[in-house]
């Protein structure tokens, strides 16, 4: 079921939940998604969340850090000047958490989510094996930000780890 | 009226409070099922509670047993706030004891929906006339 279930997903399928979250919650079109990799300068934020059941993923949601500022700043009702990078690493986590959850049902086998980690990398994901990674780029306001599921390997199970700092990141260690 | 929101992410947290105190409400917040118990140990006793299902230390399903547990929220209504979207899940805590459930993305007119069906605003319609 796992391998029929991954591979039935594609960037369309995979970018509805981002796209679903960012209009409820945001009152934002996300536009997408596009063919190609997403794209920027500086810090990346990354949201994962890991599913578990018949089979193992990692979902993530990469955002450049100004874009990832202001969706806390909208989502807070701040000035994203204003925000410290503990509070917009968690609005990246939870951003992650709520299309973890409106994507799960489209992943046949998947029982459980993980809680939210945040990682800061210095570019999004790259998304280069197929077989193995689902990717959708799509853009706000010129801005490109990236969805991504991972297939883990059958032996890969999920830890329970206490929750990391988020003024460290965190990276993703099954 | 008083609200007790329990979810691991302050952004929830923080976002949940604004909409609750755009309605009048006094919020206390908790960052996990322990902290939340901790809380209720006391005097303050809330009429509403919004419980996140996923949590690193107690579930929200565990927290919904917990609470109902106690006599004197015997009166309190119960809504999971949550990503899960698994209805099995769901039906589980309203057997527990849940209320309502309100499934992320939350934003101002979906909660409104619930504090109506809940009885703590007036019911707003939905499309339907419902």
């Amino acid at each position: 079921m796992g391998a029929e279930a991954f591979d039935a997903l594609d960037a369309v399928i995979l970018a509805e939940p981002a796209k679903m979250t960012f209009r409820e919650a945001f009152g934002q079109e996300l536009l997408g998604p596009e063919d190609g990799p997403a794209v920027g300068t500086g810090a990346w934020l990354s949201g994962g969340i890991f599913f578990s059941g018949d089979w193992a993923g990692l979902l993530r949601v990469d955002l450049p850090l100004d874009l990832a500022k202001e969706v806390a700043g909208t989502w807070l009702g701040a000035d994203p000047r204003g925000l410290e990078r503990g509070t917009v690493m968690d609005a990246v986590g939870e951003l992650a958490n709520t299309v973890a959850g409106l994507l799960k049902p489209a992943l046949l086998g998947v029982q459980a989510m993980s809680v939210p980690r945040v990682a800061v990398l210095d570019r999004p994901t790259l998304v280069a094996d197929r077989s193995k990674i689902v990717g959708a780029t799509l853009r706000l306001d010129g801005r490109c930000l990236q969805v991504s599921l991972w297939k883990c390997p059958p032996q890969f199970r999920m830890q329970v780890v206490p929750k990391p700092d988020p003024a460290n990141g965190a990276s993703f260690r099954p | 009226m008083r609200a007790m929101v329990v979810d691991d992410s302050a952004t929830m947290r923080l976002v949940l409070t604004r909409h609750l105190g755009a309605h009048g409400f006094e919020v206390l917040c908790a960052g996990g099922g322990t902290e939340a118990l901790e809380a209720l140990a006391g005097d303050w006793a809330p009429e509403l509670f919004l419980l996140d299902w996923n949590m690193p230390d107690i579930t929200g399903l565990d927290l919904v047993q917990a609470v109902r547990a106690k006599p004197r929220f015997a009166g309190a209504k119960i809504l999971m706030v949550t990503s899960e979207t698994d209805m099995g899940l769901m039906r589980h805590a309203l057997g527990a004891g849940a209320d309502e459930y309100l499934m992320k993305p939350v934003n101002a007119e979906n909660l409104r929906a619930k504090l109506g069906l809940l009885g703590f605003l007036p019911r707003v319609e939905d499309g339907h006339g419902r």
